[in-house]
């Protein structure tokens, strides 16, 4: 009798755990293109249960004085030879998110370029490598995790202690929440702020539009993305053929799609 | 005569190298996002490239799609 008790109040505690939402904040560092991890500083968060995450960055409410303040107008990588000019952060009323549903399989996005595009996908399955690298994120114990990833190679620091499939923007499936990820060459960089389990605070897991956009969202498939992220590229590129005429002495140059968008195709 | 020709080459093809190393690479941010790359002479400024990429963002704005 003692024992079934027992069993029923385990039950429903793990029940009531995994059943509840969480929230991690992470700082996200955009040095794509350059890399060396000298870039614009944005704050970002996933919020997660068991079942999806909601990834968000980018996102005007997120930001305030002091964090907009912080962008600087030049950055160079650490051997000095590409310089960015930046324009501060580059945010919008939604941002830019990631949503994933470990129950359905699937990936809603928006990228923002200029225009936000939005990307439906099948949640990618992302093949982990657990090394035996270990170190202490806040108060958590932290495992390393490795990957290749649509053009980059990621290093993963997991928590086993909060066992959910969730991490910063795409990057989910290892066996424990993600606080700080980053690819080699540091173009992108996520660092664990603070983060919050139980949270109790009711949470909306489906992706945002434009507030003042009518229509419903037409979602792209990821082929049609990587030819929309081609295109633009050119298209870009061919604009700036034109602004060089105006300026002798600049050439254009055309980069593969890493140093435009966080994922590449190939 | 020969050799002042052939010394000169040399030192032309090693200029002309040495300028391509002396070129500098720029990332653009547009202020609506959109980013550019290009690369300038080694004298260029920043402002110089600031205002190659701003030229850019604003063609790009007042373009159609």
């Amino acid at each position: 009798m003692k024992n079934s008790y027992l069993v029923i109040f385990f039950y429903f505690t793990f029940l009531n755990v995994f059943s509840q939402n969480g929230i991690v904040f992470y700082e996200f560092t955009d040095a794509i293109g350059v890399g060396g991890g000298n870039g614009e500083i944005y704050n970002a968060y996933t919020m997660f249960t068991k079942d999806k995450s909601y990834y968000v960055v980018g996102k005007d409410s997120l930001e305030n004085a002091i964090s907009k303040s912080k962008a600087k107008e030049f950055y160079n990588n650490k051997d000095g030879s590409y310089n960015t000019i930046s324009s501060g952060l580059i945010l919008t009323a939604q941002g830019q998110q990631v949503v994933c549903d470990y129950k359905t399989k699937t990936l809603l996005c928006n990228v923002f370029d200029g225009k936000h595009t939005y990307v439906k996908e099948p949640l990618p399955n992302i093949k982990w490598k657990i090394t035996k690298q270990k170190k202490k994120i806040g108060s958590f114990d932290c495992i390393l995790g490795t990957t290749y990833f649509r053009g980059r190679k990621y290093f993963a620091w997991y928590t086993p202690d909060v066992p959910v499939y969730s991490g910063p923007w795409k990057l989910n499936g290892l066996p424990g929440l993600i606080l700080e990820a980053y690819d080699e060459g540091e173009f992108v960089k996520w660092n664990f702020k603070s983060y919050k389990f139980p949270d109790n605070v009711k949470q909306n897991y489906t992706i945002r539009k434009d507030k003042n956009s009518k229509k419903a969202i037409k979602f792209l498939n990821l082929n049609d993305f990587k030819q929309y992220c081609i295109n633009k590229i050119e298209s870009d590129y061919d604009r700036l053929i034109v602004i060089a005429k105006e300026h002798p002495g600049m050439t254009p140059v055309k980069e593969p799609i890493t140093s435009y968008y966080l994922e590449s195709f190939e | 005569m020969k050799k002042a020709f052939l010394i000169s080459a040399i030192t032309m093809m090693t200029l002309s190298s040495l300028s391509i190393y002396a070129a500098k690479n720029w990332k653009h941010n547009c202020p609506g996002g959109g980013t550019v790359y290009f690369t300038t002479s080694d004298d260029t400024t920043r402002k110089q490239a600031a205002t190659i990429g701003k030229a850019w963002c604003d063609n790009r704005n007042t373009s159609v799609d």
